[in-house]
């Protein structure tokens, strides 16, 4: 005769279910012996895997997962990216539409009091549950940490979060953004190595990029 | 005369661009021309400084993918194969220049010159450069440090410090394993920096890092003494910051030294400038059709114009130029430090990180530059002494506590290069795979996994690492490669995606995790456990 399962559910949390099985597994997991490669890939075949596996597997964002990132581009300009679950179910669950949505970013005096501190920084409706945009902030000079909501404005005014982001490190006030005085409608090859001052010295690092030699030097 | 320091700072660093399923890629030339006209020269000029017991000091960061092609058994082959290519194409050239007696005096010059860097390479050190920078880091004239493991842009990665922090500790075992020792300074790549990092870096056992002049223009604190000594960032950690006006002579892409009328023009190689039946040179090409760089160039700068009507390239004058705007580097540096130090309660140090890769490859005459500043830095009585960062340290002079300001050395001197509308759409995906890297880890913590499991737990993160590399964002808004950049994102993406479906469901293949791992066979003594500390 069995337990009946509610009897079980009394005794144990799923916690403490997930730690018994994991208790179990980690001790008498069979460890089968495996076949060691024993050959060289021709280049056909590694082609043939890679390509494979390129077609199959490329980069994409699932639908079900709920994603609000917030990123410094420089100090009056922010990167944010977020993914809402768009289906229907999780959008009557929470009770909004794709256009009662808003995007807000806020300061924070204290990087560990969020809540208590927040300001409004910034706010914009969004049409898309999954989009990424710079956008452009005053930043405050009091601020400490900055952080982004998506969320529904409600009939109260009442602006109820879906997803937060995470926080990101104020610039301190003395820093600004370093715009260059030339001209940018140049290909970005040249206008990148445009250099006004010595202050806004930029560097075209890496190898694979173009070097200017010399004044009217063409890439190939 | 006052005295001063002067801190000479070569990062070399290329992506990881290793092509084993090909026989051969163009991307593998990128190493290839970096160890023929930049790591041997700069070789070759450490061996000479030694042997005239010039007395320098010089910190050279390695990065890991650096490291690991330098150490790389196909590579070493195929740079072998490479340059005795280069030896014979000039060989032709001297027979095809026969007319033209200065033309020919050239390709005799790069026939001594490709020899000259083999010998170096197959006689002298066995192929084996990673032993000729640590006999130059223990015979005491560089400093050898290192960067995060592939080269991640940090400030854009931070959105798991775990990715951060794996990224760091990586590089550094990487390197250690490589030279038997953990550096004391870190190179941030990009020299991307954010408040907090250096938290990262002192639980890492980082004593330094770099970055650009405003991240301590800027910091939390005015810096008293400007660019010209180190900031204490609160827990011991040193940042040093790139002085202006060095970085200007040198790098200015017009006002620099590189672009004196002098100096070889790199834009004119005869990959592309012969017009020869294509039987001539194809063997020298990619896939013996599309013209690329082979190294033999015969012009010089000249001057303004579209590239057509440039003179022939004269070493001795180069050469002369060379010492000449050695002179003048030294002699500037005189006069900042006599400057600085009457305003200074400490000796100022002169900081001047340059990419290596500029030294030789696109400066052509960069190696010869650098040893004549260093020969001159050498004599007695200039009040100019050469120093490491870590050296500076070790004087054990107290320095300012400040914060230093998010920054890079990029454009516009923060994030944009590495995030816009050119490359933003990979921020999602790399956030989103480091997410399930660290959830697949603490998932499998404590569990007993098979070899198998254990491989692909391995190649997963592999796959991870090289699609953080931030030479793939940068590459897509500079608009060179991009279709190269685009694809190895997308494929290391691709294969960590694949990898993880097949650890999640336990259906490893074994062709195809061999395939992965015979592909991308960087850090081989990886251990995914390591990727993020025990919550306990």
């Amino acid at each position: 005769m069995s337990l009946p399962e509610n009897a079980l559910k009394k005794q144990f949390t799923g916690k403490e279910l997930f730690a018994i099985s994991k208790k179990i597994s980690r001790s008498y997991t069979p460890v089968m012996p495996e076949k060691e490669a024993d050959g060289r890939l021709t280049q056909q075949q590694l082609l043939e895997v890679s390509h494979n596996i390129s077609l199959y597997y490329g980069p994409r964002i699932l639908s079900d997962t709920h994603t609000l990132a917030l990123l410094s581009i420089d100090p009056e300009h922010f990167y944010v990216y977020w993914n809402l679950a768009d289906s229907h179910a999780y959008q009557c669950a929470h009770g909004y539409q794709e256009d009662d949505l808003k995007l807000r970013v806020f300061s924070h005096d204290n990087e560990y009091q969020q809540s208590s501190k927040a300001r409004l920084l910034y706010e914009t409706s969004i049409s898309a549950t999954q989009a990424r945009q710079k956008i452009t902030v005053k930043t405050t000079d009091k601020a400490v940490v900055y952080s982004a909501s998506l969320g529904k404005l409600c009939s109260e005014n009442k602006f109820i979060a879906l997803v937060n982001s995470n926080e990101i490190h104020s610039f301190h006030e003395t820093c600004k953004p370093r715009y260059f005085h030339e001209s940018e409608g140049d290909s970005s090859r040249r206008s990148e190595q445009k250099i006004i001052n010595p202050k806004s010295l930029s560097v075209t690092s890496h190898f694979a990029s173009s070097w200017h030699s010399g004044k009217g030097i063409q890439k190939e | 005369m006052k005295k001063g320091f002067l801190s000479i700072v070569l990062h070399a660093h290329l992506p990881y661009v290793r092509h084993p399923e090909y026989d051969g890629f163009f991307e593998e030339n990128w190493l290839f021309e970096a160890m023929t006209e930049c790591y041997i020269p700069l070789i070759n000029v450490f061996d000479r400084l030694h042997q005239d017991s010039i007395h320098y000091r010089l910190t050279l960061s390695l990065s890991p993918t650096l490291i690991a092609m330098l150490g790389d058994e196909l590579l070493q082959s195929r740079y072998r194969h490479y340059l005795a290519k280069r030896i014979e194409l000039a060989e032709k050239e001297i027979i095809r220049t026969r007319k033209n007696p200065q033309m020919q005096k050239l390709a005799r010059l790069y026939r001594r010159f490709f020899i000259n860097i083999a010998e170096t390479y197959q006689v002298h050190y066995q192929c084996d450069l990673l032993a000729a920078f640590k006999k130059h880091g223990q015979q005491g004239q560089l400093e050898l440090i290192t960067t995060a493991a592939t080269h991640g842009f940090l400030p854009l990665l931070n959105l798991s410090e775990t990715a951060v922090r794996y990224q760091v500790d990586l590089g550094l075992e990487t390197f250690e394993d490589s030279f038997g020792f953990s550096p004391s300074g870190f190179w941030l790549p990009e020299c991307g920096y954010y408040p907090g990092l250096e938290k990262i870096l002192e639980k890492s056992g980082v004593n330094y890092f770099f970055t650009d002049t405003h991240g301590v223009i800027d910091a939390s604190v005015a810096p008293v003494n400007n660019v010209y000594a180190p900031l204490d960032c609160g827990n011991g950690v040193m940042a040093f910051a790139r002085d202006p006006e060095s970085s200007w002579q040198v790098w200015h892409a017009e006002d620099g030294y590189p672009g004196h009328v002098d100096y070889r023009e790199y834009y004119r190689d005869i990959g592309f400038d012969v017009d020869v039946e294509e039987a001539y040179l194809a063997p020298y090409l990619l896939d013996g059709k599309t013209r690329i760089n082979t190294g033999i160039k015969y012009h010089r700068i000249t001057g303004e114009g579209d590239g057509s009507g440039k003179a022939l390239y004269d070493p001795r004058t180069a050469q002369y130029q060379a010492e000449t705007d050695a002179r003048d580097f030294i002699a500037k540096r005189q006069l900042q430090i006599n400057g600085l130090a009457e305003n200074m309660d400490v000796t100022p140090v002169i900081v001047s990180p340059y990419d290596a890769e500029l030294f030789g490859h696109w400066w052509f005459e960069g190696p010869a530059w650098l040893e004549s500043v260093l020969r001159l830095a050498s004599e007695k009585g200039n009040g100019i002494e050469t120093i490491s960062a870590g050296d500076y340290l070790k004087k054990g002079v107290s320095h300012q506590l400040a914060v230093p300001a998010f920054s890079s050395w990029g454009d516009q001197g923060y994030s944009c290069f590495w995030i816009n509308e050119e490359n933003d759409w990979i921020y999602p995906f790399l956030h989103k795979a480091a997410g399930e890297m660290e959830q697949l880890v603490m998932d499998f913590r404590g569990l007993i996994v098979s070899p198998r499991q254990q491989r692909a737990l391995n190649q997963a993160l592999r796959s991870l690492l090289l699609a953080q590399s931030s030479d793939w964002p940068f590459i897509m808004k500079a608009g060179t490669t991009t279709a190269y950049a685009n694809q190895r994102i997308t494929d290391y993406l691709a294969r960590f995606n694949y990898l993880h479906d097949c650890i999640r469901r336990n259906k490893i293949n074994e062709k195809y995790l061999l395939a992965l791992e015979t592909m991308d066979n960087i850090f081989p003594e990886i251990d995914f456990r390591q990727y993020c500390s025990s919550p306990d």
